[in-house]
């Protein structure tokens, strides 16, 4: 029987991989993909949870989150291809009329 | 020590997410790190089945990698980022920086959970096993849970209708 | 299970939620839809406030519990409805101006508002965390609106990624609650003994206040604050900082008083103050106007956690008469700018924004420049108007509950903020325009300066007359 401990720790390296993913990358899409694995990685804290409590919430709230996540793509894959039309670049050091 | 197929199957599973997604953020190229994205997913989906959440295991597997990751893939091949000057990044001190934050973030996070979780529960409940099946689910999804899934459905309006604004509208 | 008949359970939510989405059917049917959905709008969004008051003292539970109706609720939500029927009255004329009058601008702006009644009222935090998203995909289109210009594609892209990095967190938070307590609702979860003990459960709720402290934008969260600002439509930027900030504060506002967390007190404490300085100080270099009212708009959220610091029950006045003071005020600024905005000539850029065009505005355009001085008076906290009247609220609170040294540090720090709305006065009065070819671009048309006089209105008799205010929401404690 694995203890719960392993699957949270397993989901706290996830994210904190997808966190320094975000601050380290520079492209705007792999830095939406990393907070896609952040997001991920909460969806498994969640499951586990519900699995060890017994209580159904955590696998509704996964459900809730992955809608989220399909949402906040397409809005955001949207923007991206808005940035791109007018700046031929999805580099975020070269977003620089606003200051980053 | 006893071998036990469950033990083997989460520390390989657990392993090979973490390894993919470390290379999910050190490849150069969009396309590649999308891929091990969709590995990472996948693995993580194999978690869920040790976790007796077999419905989420398949959502995973549809809406995560079938929808999103393959609208992430056709947004790069769209944009053609070819051009490799286009994604050169550079090294600097605030990448250290940003680093050994989120090296920090781990440690508080695992420290956290570790000292708080240990003891706490004995085994998975008993109930997990009919937790995950579809029919629970959808049962209460429909039933004590219709307030939150009406809601998702409608940002999921909402979030149609600001993408074909974005990306659709004929602008004058 | 829900029933038909509970749908009426919230009249005001049912309202808002219908018309969101008949917009998006009458500009498929209606031929020159965009008149018929501006009234249309203008109209569910007066009843929803009328609406609103019928739900003054019941103490509700509804939906299956996931949505709870409470006095200060409803204070909130009839103070955000009443900024975004003065962002819809405004909006016409800065949609037409820049060629971006679709109906779908209102649906998102109706949709976004949707998210925010949800949030406040919400018992559980599953229905938190839809509703925070609601609230926020829709900022982010409505932000990347103009989507010629690069500008605002900027400030989205940007909104976008630190707004869901966040959400991470604040999701990261909400499953620590879940699996410390077991449960997703807040009832439950609050009946839980000795939570602060519990160095899990410590975490969880600070990573959840991180991200809302975001939304706010308290100090170190506020770096986004004047690019997206900059950024967006600017009458986009003036709903961004009154009812997206007013929504997270009255969220998180209920749960600080419930949870009781005295032992936070300095870190409110020492937050409001960061963010106080930094908003007012950063404000002083700046040559955009939008950008310096978004600077206004950080040191507000300082102002208002000085209340939140305070942590007693004038405090919950004080904030309340604070944010429906701001409302008015910043939104006017907001809506003046995007009326003296050059209109689109095909440029990427807005024109007009620089400080520089302020100059001699009094002797060019008296209205607007009267307008605009009044709502920066308020601002500065010049005693007739409403803004003095919210500080000083606030700042009793602080003294109330022993914290005299913040509200000194606080009344110093709002001194030097005196500055920067002074320097814009006098730019506006008492010099010439460097520039004589500057024109102003303004076709003041009925609904901008309806709306504009209603800030206006709310501004001076609050301001004459706080204890009307007072009279008017007795109700919230």
């Amino acid at each position: 029987m694995i203890d719960i401990n392993y699957y949270l720790l397993t989901s706290a390296v996830l994210f904190s991989i997808g966190v320094a993913g975000v601050l380290i990358r520079r492209n705007a899409i792999v830095i939406f993909m990393c907070i896609e694995l952040m997001l991920n990685s909460i969806n498994l804290t969640l499951v586990a949870f519900s699995a060890f409590l017994g209580s159904i919430s955590g696998q509704i709230f996964v459900f809730i989150v992955m809608t989220v996540a399909a949402a906040e793509a397409a809005v955001g894959l949207a923007i991206v291809i808005a940035l791109f039309r007018n700046k031929e670049s999805v580099n975020i050091d070269e977003i620089n009329i606003l200051k980053w | 020590m006893e071998f036990k197929l469950e033990t083997f199957l989460f520390f390989f599973l657990a392993v090979s997410s973490i390894i993919s997604a470390i290379m999910m953020i050190t490849r150069k190229s969009p396309i590649s790190s999308a891929l091990f994205l969709i590995l990472n997913f996948f693995t993580v989906s194999g978690l869920y089945l040790l976790l007796k959440a077999q419905f989420i295991a398949v959502i995973q597997v549809l809406v995560y990698m079938g929808a999103i990751m393959v609208l992430f893939l056709f947004v790069i091949m769209l944009l053609n980022l070819q051009d490799k000057s286009k994604f050169k990044e550079k090294y600097s001190y605030k990448k250290i920086t940003s680093l050994l934050l989120s090296i920090l973030l781990f440690c508080i996070l695992s420290f956290t959970l570790y000292f708080g979780f240990t003891g706490k529960f004995k085994a998975m409940s008993d109930a997990a096993g009919d937790l995950g099946k579809a029919e629970t689910l959808g049962a209460e999804l429909f039933t004590a849970f219709s307030f939150p899934f009406e809601l998702a459905s409608f940002l999921l309006l909402a979030a149609i209708v600001g993408a074909v604004v974005l990306a659709k509208k004929k602008f004058n | 299970m829900i029933q038909l008949k509970e749908l009426f359970d919230l009249i005001p939510l049912l309202i808002i939620t219908f018309s969101a989405t008949f917009i998006l059917l009458i500009e498929v049917f209606v031929k020159k839809s965009e008149t018929v959905i501006f009234g249309f709008t203008l109209i569910s969004v007066i009843s929803a406030i009328g609406t609103s008051f019928l739900y003054i003292n019941k103490q509700l539970l509804i939906f299956n519990q996931y949505l709870k109706i409470t006095n200060p609720a409803i204070a909130f939500i009839v103070i955000i409805l009443t900024g975004i029927l003065i962002t819809v009255a405004a909006s016409k004329q800065y949609l037409e101006k820049e060629n971006i009058n679709f109906g779908e601008y209102y649906s998102l702006l109706l949709f976004a508002v949707m998210g925010m009644m949800i949030m406040i009222l919400a018992n559980d935090i599953i229905i938190i965390f839809i509703g925070l998203e609601l609230m926020s995909i829709c900022f982010y289109v409505l932000v990347g609106f103009l989507r010629m210009r690069k500008k605002s594609n900027e400030g989205a892209l940007k909104y976008l990624l630190l707004g869901m990095f966040m959400t991470g967190f604040i999701l990261y938070g909400m499953a620590l609650i879940y699996g410390i307590t077991g449960s997703t609702n807040l009832t439950v979860i609050y009946s839980n003994p000795k939570l602060f003990t519990n160095f899990i459960f410590i975490t969880g709720v600070a990573l959840f206040f991180i991200g809302f402290l975001f939304k706010i934008g308290v100090f170190p969260f506020q770096m986004w604050i004047p690019d997206v600002y900059d950024g967006a439509p600017t009458i986009v930027s003036g709903m961004l900082s009154t009812a997206g900030k007013i929504a997270a504060i009255g969220t998180i506002l209920p749960i600080i008083l419930t949870l009781n967390m005295l032992n936070f007190r300095m870190v409110f404490s020492i937050a409001a103050i960061a963010t106080m300085l930094y908003g007012n100080v950063i404000a002083i270099a700046q040559t955009n106007i939008k950008r310096l009212l978004a600077y206004s708009s950080i040191a507000s959220a300082g102002y208002i956690f000085v209340g939140v610091a305070a942590m007693n029950e004038f405090a919950m006045k004080g904030i309340a008469y604070y944010l429906a003071a701001y409302t008015f005020m910043q939104l006017g600024a907001f809506i003046i700018v995007s009326i003296l905005e050059k209109k689109d000539d095909g440029s990427r850029d807005y024109k007009n924004i620089d400080l520089s065009f302020y100059k001699g505005l009094g002797k060019r355009n008296p209205v607007m420049a009267i307008y605009m001085t009044l709502f920066l008076f308020s601002l500065a906290g010049i005693p007739p108007f409403a803004g003095f009247w919210g500080k000083y609220y606030l700042f009793y609170a602080a003294i109330q509950s022993n914290l005299i040294w913040l509200s000194v540090v606080g009344i110093i720090l709002s001194l030097i903020g005196v500055y920067y709305y002074l320097k814009v006065t006098v730019y506006m009065w008492f010099t010439e325009s460097e520039d004589i070819a500057i024109e102003d671009a303004v076709s003041v048309s009925g609904f901008g300066i309806t709306a504009t006089s209603l800030a206006v209105i709310g501004t001076i008799v609050f301001g004459i007359s706080p204890n009307l205010f007072f009279k008017m929401f007795n109700f919230i404690i």
